[in-house]
């Protein structure tokens, strides 16, 4: 991390799923809380490619409006919640974010921007925990509530966490790759910075009993797609979110796992 | 419904999975699928082959099904899928697409 502070003082450069975004800011005290916030994500590069400059505003002077709209202009990009405005221009690869000093907005801006980032590289964002175990990936997705954190807290000990929250799903020659993210749900624990093919998806349904049961394509597709994390309303970028699950699907078995909160669950996983 | 050409609406992402076609309105996002029988006449929407050909020549030779009953469930459907912005409907062939430009598939 002291080498990217002494490359460039007023930047950091945060690489999640291997696409490098540097964050620029003259306020030093949040650029330290940047660095703190993603650390284990931090990355030595110093020509990113993609570049974010903050411009921090008074805490309080942008809503609490929690919807998200994103928009495109020809190859302008603009993403807004309440606490975060985002502008990016997809052909220079740089943009803005206004928002407060508070790093969930930073987060809430680069969760969208991958998402843009990922659909043109067959990849997408799923609201899922994933973890990694022999060199394998497994991705739990499911309604909130259907026990994603709980599945990420019963995982054994050999397993390392990717994320309880947002996975990272993109592909790699014939394989899709889960990567680690520094996005955290109930958890609030950084994935590790490690990828990994993904063996199998599991949808999760809290029961009395554990079961598991392949999902037909279909119907692995149709539970995926509620599942993935997409805002623009952009019918090109749409067609690549859709084909990418479709091809996901066609490649790695999705399960129905109807599980009962015991560790006993892993039993049925890998 | 006589002489209706049927084509796939360039604003929608579709996809053969197992027996079943999911089909996702780009608009919308919004999920469809389709049984066997609206499977193959989605897959001939060609814009260039009549409606009546498609069932006669694709869904009668597929299925054992009545003549006159598929051809009017088919016109049913792709009634239901046009109005959902799915397919487009003529009553004239549709020009050949320009070398190169998008398809649905």
């Amino acid at each position: 991390m002291s080498k990217v502070a002494a490359a460039d003082p007023q930047a950091v450069v945060i690489k999640i799923g291997d696409i490098p975004i540097r964050v620029v800011t003259d306020d030093r005290h949040f650029l330290r809380v940047v660095q703190d916030r993603y650390m284990g994500f931090l990355s030595c590069e110093t020509h990113a490619g993609i570049d974010l400059k903050l411009d921090l505003t008074a805490p309080g002077r942008i809503s609490s409006e929690e919807d998200i709209r994103v928009a495109r202009d020809s190859a302008r990009w603009s993403a807004e919640r309440g606490d975060f405005r985002l502008d990016w221009d997809s052909e220079t690869g740089r943009g803005q974010v206004r928002q407060s000093a508070n790093p969930y907005s930073l987060d809430g801006a680069l969760r969208i921007l991958h998402t843009l980032l990922l659909a043109r590289r067959k990849g997408f964002l799923l609201h899922a925990a994933s973890a990694m175990r022999n060199g394998r990936a497994f991705l739990f997705f499911g309604r909130s509530g259907a026990g994603k954190t709980t599945i990420s807290r019963l995982a054994p000990a050999d397993a390392t966490l990717l994320t309880d929250e947002i996975s990272y799903v993109r592909r790699d020659a014939e394989t899709y790759l889960a990567y680690g993210t520094p996005f955290t749900g109930e958890l609030a624990k950084l994935g590790e910075n490690v990828s990994a093919p993904i063996a199998a998806v599991y949808h999760l349904v809290q029961a009395p009993e554990n079961r598991l049961a392949l999902m037909t394509p279909a119907d692995g597709v149709r539970a995926l797609l509620e599942s993935v994390l997409f805002f623009a309303e952009d019918e090109q970028l749409v067609k690549l979110v859709f084909q990418s699950v479709c091809d996901l699907v066609g490649r790695v078995p999705v399960y129905r796992l109807e599980f009962v909160p015991n560790k006993s669950v892993w039993d049925l996983i890998a | 419904m006589k002489n209706c050409y049927i084509a796939r609406s360039p604003m929608v992402a579709a996809r053969q999975l197992g027996g079943e076609m999911v089909i996702m309105s780009a608009a919308d996002s919004t999920l469809f699928t389709l049984n066997e029988v609206a499977s193959l006449i989605w897959k001939s929407a060609d814009g260039a082959t009549p409606l009546w050909e498609i069932v006669n020549g694709k869904v009668c030779a597929e299925f054992d099904v009545d003549p006159e009953i598929a051809l009017a469930d088919a016109e049913r459907l792709v009634g239901e899928l046009a109005d959902h912005g799915l397919l487009l409907l003529t009553n004239e062939p549709a020009r050949p697409s320009p070398v190169g430009a998008e398809r649905s598939l």
